[in-house]
């Protein structure tokens, strides 16, 4: 009987918190939507199941959770924890993003720096709440709807808020479909969301291979804190266009993405144990992710209507919404929100400028912030 | 209200990659609290923006100019892509192996067999 009792003292069950309990019920409600809803699939698959992996309780003395040295999860969380994995996943979207809508129509890259204002104005809010300006930094990235930019930024930043920054900026941008139409209605009349815009012109194959070597140099000359991501983000986008480097593209935004997705996406899902995840912090951190968004989102359609009275061709102030950096789900919302008002207006492609727009101006943000706050 | 944060001693214009602007303006931006950051980090972005925007806009009007002494040919030998540089073909690579292979085996085995036979 002692031996049976000793048994069950090294089980999870008898170290169980209730903490453990919602973390794990957390996590399945992430699969339960990445299943039912199809919400971001590839990132709540993984994260929802990391946090189940993390929250089961283990004996004292064995080196089984992200935070034990030398466990298996320590080294997987290593490249999150370092900022190992974003930078590669940077290279894997440069390899599948095509610039040529931002090519072919310049004004709408503003649209993407226009929703950095969720950043800033976050951090604010976050310094309002007292925490530390490194702490704010990390938070208010979260407003560039950029998970893999908030996640290198939080491990530089503030790593003791890791988990929480990325869960939030994760299961933000799975919820772009629900959290930006309101606000994109709220702010624009029909007539506006009426617009149609001209279609982009054709950009030759030498702008494309220029561009994201010279938009790197632009970029890191400015801001040389994001030289890490812009430079993965255009080197991949270097071998899509170069036309001579098919194959390294290919892997990069495919098989290579897709294995850091899977590491990246556990690794921080095991990082939520519920005694560093379950705190006031994480709280306030999820709703000042929730005020980001909303600003991000706010600040890119507020500052289209600006543009427009400035224009003689007119933007569709929807197209705002997508300068949060969110690809290309808010492209989608906005091509969605759209059609809603006229089955026959098409703007996904407009869409895609202030889209890629935005994950260049999240990372310059991040490099800002990186710099500044050190 | 808690209070912003407290100088760093930093510059906003000393984190940018342009050393000789940052000599020039070093310290015209102190960080002395957390709307300055705020408000510099934003036009920071723009200004990257803007002009990124601008080289954007002013690219075909520059290649225009490059195509006088460099035409952009209209089948770039990119085209294709470098030999090396396709994906590979799995199948096609097997199947040469495979031959070649068997083409070793057979050579081994027949060289074994008449090996035998002459002792």
């Amino acid at each position: 009987m002692e031996i049976l009792t000793d048994f069950f003292n090294t089980t999870g069950f008898a170290s169980m918190r209730i903490g453990n309990a919602i973390m794990i019920l957390i996590g399945i409600v992430f699969i339960f939507l990445a299943i039912t809803k199809d919400y971001e699939p590839l990132l709540l698959v993984p994260i929802g199941m990391g946090a189940i992996v993390g929250n089961i309780p283990v004996a004292e003395g064995m080196a089984l959770s992200v935070y034990d040295d030398g466990s298996v999860l320590s080294y997987l969380y290593f490249g999150v924890d370092q900022g190992v994995y974003p930078p590669l996943i940077f290279l894997g979207i440069g390899a599948m993003t095509d610039f040529s809508t931002m090519l072919s129509n310049p004004k709408l890259v503003l649209l993407g720096a226009a929703a950095q204002v969720g950043v800033f104005l976050t951090f604010l809010g976050a310094l309002y709440l007292a925490f530390e300006p490194a702490q704010a930094g990390a938070i208010g990235i979260i407003g560039g709807a950029d998970g893999p930019t908030a996640i290198f930024l939080a491990s530089k930043l503030a790593p003791e808020l890791l988990a929480p920054i990325a869960i939030a900026a994760y299961s933000y941008m799975a919820l772009v479909p629900i959290i930006q139409p309101p606000i994109m209605r709220l702010l624009t009349s029909r007539e506006e969301r009426l617009i149609r815009m001209k279609p982009p012109r054709t950009v030759s194959k030498r702008e494309k291979m220029i561009f994201p070597v010279a938009a790197f140099l632009i970029s890191t000359l400015i801001a040389p804190g994001a030289v890490v991501l812009l430079g993965m983000l255009f080197f991949g986008n270097l071998m899509k266009e170069s036309l001579v480097t098919d194959r390294l593209a290919q892997t990069a935004r495919t098989a290579m993405i897709d294995i850091v997705t899977i590491l990246l996406g556990f690794a921080v899902g095991a990082s939520t144990q519920a005694d560093t995840f379950l705190t006031r912090e994480s709280l306030q951190i999820f709703g000042l992710g929730a005020l980001s968004f909303a600003i991000a989102t706010a600040g890119g359609v507020l500052f289209a209507k600006v543009m427009n009275l400035f224009l003689t061709e007119k933007i569709n102030p929807l197209v705002g919404a997508a300068g949060v950096s969110a690809v290309p789900d808010s492209a989608r919302v906005v091509q969605m929100v759209g059609q809603q008002e006229d089955p026959h207006n098409f703007l996904l492609m407009h869409a895609m400028a202030p889209n890629v727009a935005g994950v260049v101006g999240s990372a310059i943000a991040a490099g800002v912030l990186w710099s500044v706050l050190t | 209200m808690p209070p912003f944060p407290e100088p760093t001693g930093s510059t906003l214009m000393g984190q940018t990659g342009l050393g000789s602007v940052d000599q020039a303006v070093a310290g015209s931006v102190p960080l002395t609290n957390g709307p300055v950051v705020a408000i510099v980090g934003l036009m920071i972005v723009f200004t990257a923006l803007i002009i990124l925007s601008l080289f954007i806009a002013a690219l075909p009007y520059l290649l225009q100019q490059l195509s006088v002494i460099w035409p952009e040919v209209s089948e770039p030998s990119g085209r294709h892509g470098h030999p090396e540089s396709q994906v590979a073909d799995d199948s096609s690579v097997l199947a040469a192996i495979g031959f070649v292979l068997h083409t070793e085996f057979q050579r081994q085995l027949d060289s074994q067999n008449s090996s035998e036979q002459s002792s």
